[in-house]
């Protein structure tokens, strides 16, 4: 797909998956309270990266490989221009790059909308053939609808205390929906890095890695949007017509729903405890992490957090009064901001 | 049915029950599981009562936010965004929320 039809193609996707967004609800702090202080230096760094990365040829299967989940990119890709606005970057240099984060998208997705608006499309139907003949299906009963439903939402629940609002998209990917026959749909939630030990150490002895859950929805009309969100015409557990969980040894499902729970519940007092500088700190370290093994590629050093945290030493945050958008707005916003074929930057 | 309030259509589905308000609750009255979960915006913590919540209502948050996300997972009628549903909504009361419409009416 040309340059400008995908750029096109994704800010009209981004419109629809920040849409109805409410700034001032997102934990521990919205994106516009700490990120606008070193904007400029994440973009550098991230130039810095993809040119090293071209200069060495590394091929962009590899790339991909290299992010660790679809909205990991679409996420990245909104502060990288607002950054390169900032550079002063020319427009050339900024839609390059800019297009460079979606070929890698392209790249992960097998879908022919590159996964911007419905859906998210990550295997092939050979792969997903493989899946629906090797997995051990079970047929869930009224009480395992519910509990397969507590499950995703506590997991999911997990990602926000372990990685924040901002960066939850590091620890799992939602794919999906697969068209099946007979009106079913199969959704694949990976829970791919439950124990990212890299940033909270006592996390190691957090009985589960990673969990898949691969769920199978009878006429239900799912759609994932953007940023790993689900949506449905229908109550999802009640439309759960098929289930296989991975990752967890236990099969009582109220067991495991009970651990993570309360593991989450600790690692969020945990978060909230910390001593206001380290929480910043960690938030940097937490939105390096995201792109570790992207840095590793380019050779440079994920951990390195210095500078930024320079910035943000003995600050605070800005309040969000300061650039209260209306959730109407946001969408519109956004979309200006994230073009990069424009220099537009809202005036906080 | 009288409608209340509007909000956004945060999760779909129909459901009547009783108003468990965490803002504005009487000390002795204890969540019962079953209840409509009445908050300002939920939050992570939040996870055990939401799941034994029949419905939520949110003053704050869109279709991205927490409410929203933890009750699409849960299968549970959300509406998020109506502003005073913490002020209106008494623990204790009866109320229906239509998330595929985003409204919320008293009464059964």
């Amino acid at each position: 797909m040309e340059n400008e039809k995908l750029l096109d193609k994704f800010l009209k996707g981004l419109k629809k998956g920040v849409s109805g967004t409410e700034m001032d609800t997102l934990k521990p702090w919205g994106p516009l309270q700490l990120e606008p202080y070193f904007f400029d230096l994440w973009a550098k760094e991230l130039i810095e990266a993809i040119d090293k990365i071209k200069e060495r040829k590394i091929p962009m299967s590899k790339v991909a490989k290299s992010f660790p989940s679809n909205a990991v990119i679409r996420d990245v890709f909104g502060y990288f221009v607002v950054g390169m606005k900032i550079l002063k970057t020319n427009k050339a240099e900024m839609v390059d790059r800019s297009i460079f984060l979606l070929r890698v998208l392209e790249e992960r997705s097998k879908s022919s909308d590159f996964s911007f608006l419905k859906e998210n499309i990550i295997h092939d139907k050979s792969k997903i053939n493989k899946i629906i003949e090797s997995k051990k299906w079970q047929k869930p009963t009224k009480y395992q609808q519910a509990q397969i439903g507590i499950l995703t939402a506590s997991l999911r629940n997990l990602m926000w205390g372990l990685y924040t609002d901002i960066f939850v998209n590091t620890g799992f990917e939602i794919s999906g929906p697969y068209n099946l026959e007979r009106h079913r749909q199969l959704v694949i939630r990976d829970f791919f890095d439950l124990k990212p030990v890299l940033i909270w150490p006592e996390v190691k002895n957090f009985l589960y890695s990673n969990i898949k859950i691969y769920s199978i929805y009878q006429n239900n009309q799912i759609e994932i949007k953007m940023f790993n969100r689900i949506f449905s015409k229908k109550g999802l557990t009640n439309s759960l017509e098929r289930f296989a969980i991975e990752g967890c040894k236990e099969k009582d499902l109220e067991k495991i729903n009970s651990n993570i729970i309360s593991f989450t519940e600790k690692q969020q007092n945990t978060f909230n405890r910390l001593d206001f500088e380290i929480q910043k700190k960690l938030y940097l370290k937490i939105k390096h992490y995201a792109l570790k093994e992207f840095f590793k590629l380019a050779d440079m050093n994920w951990e390195s957090i210095d500078d930024f945290y320079q910035r943000v030493k003995g600050k605070k945050l800005i309040p969000p009064g300061d650039f209260k958008l209306k959730p109407s707005q946001v969408a519109e916003i956004y979309v200006k901001v994230f073009d990069p074929r424009n220099d537009f930057l809202p005036q906080l | 049915m009288k409608k209340i309030l509007k909000g956004i259509a945060a999760s779909p589905g129909k459901i009547s029950g009783i108003v468990y308000n965490l803002q504005n609750n009487d000390q002795n009255r204890g969540f019962k599981k079953g209840s409509v979960l009445v908050a300002e915006i939920t939050n992570p913590s939040m996870l055990l009562m939401m799941a034994q919540s029949v419905a939520i209502v949110t003053d704050k948050g869109g279709v991205l936010s927490h409410p929203a996300i933890v009750s699409r997972e849960l299968g549970i009628p959300c509406v998020t965004s109506t502003k005073k549903a913490t002020k209106i909504f008494k623990t204790g009361m009866k109320i229906t929320i239509d998330g595929d419409k985003g409204q919320v009416f008293y009464g059964k």
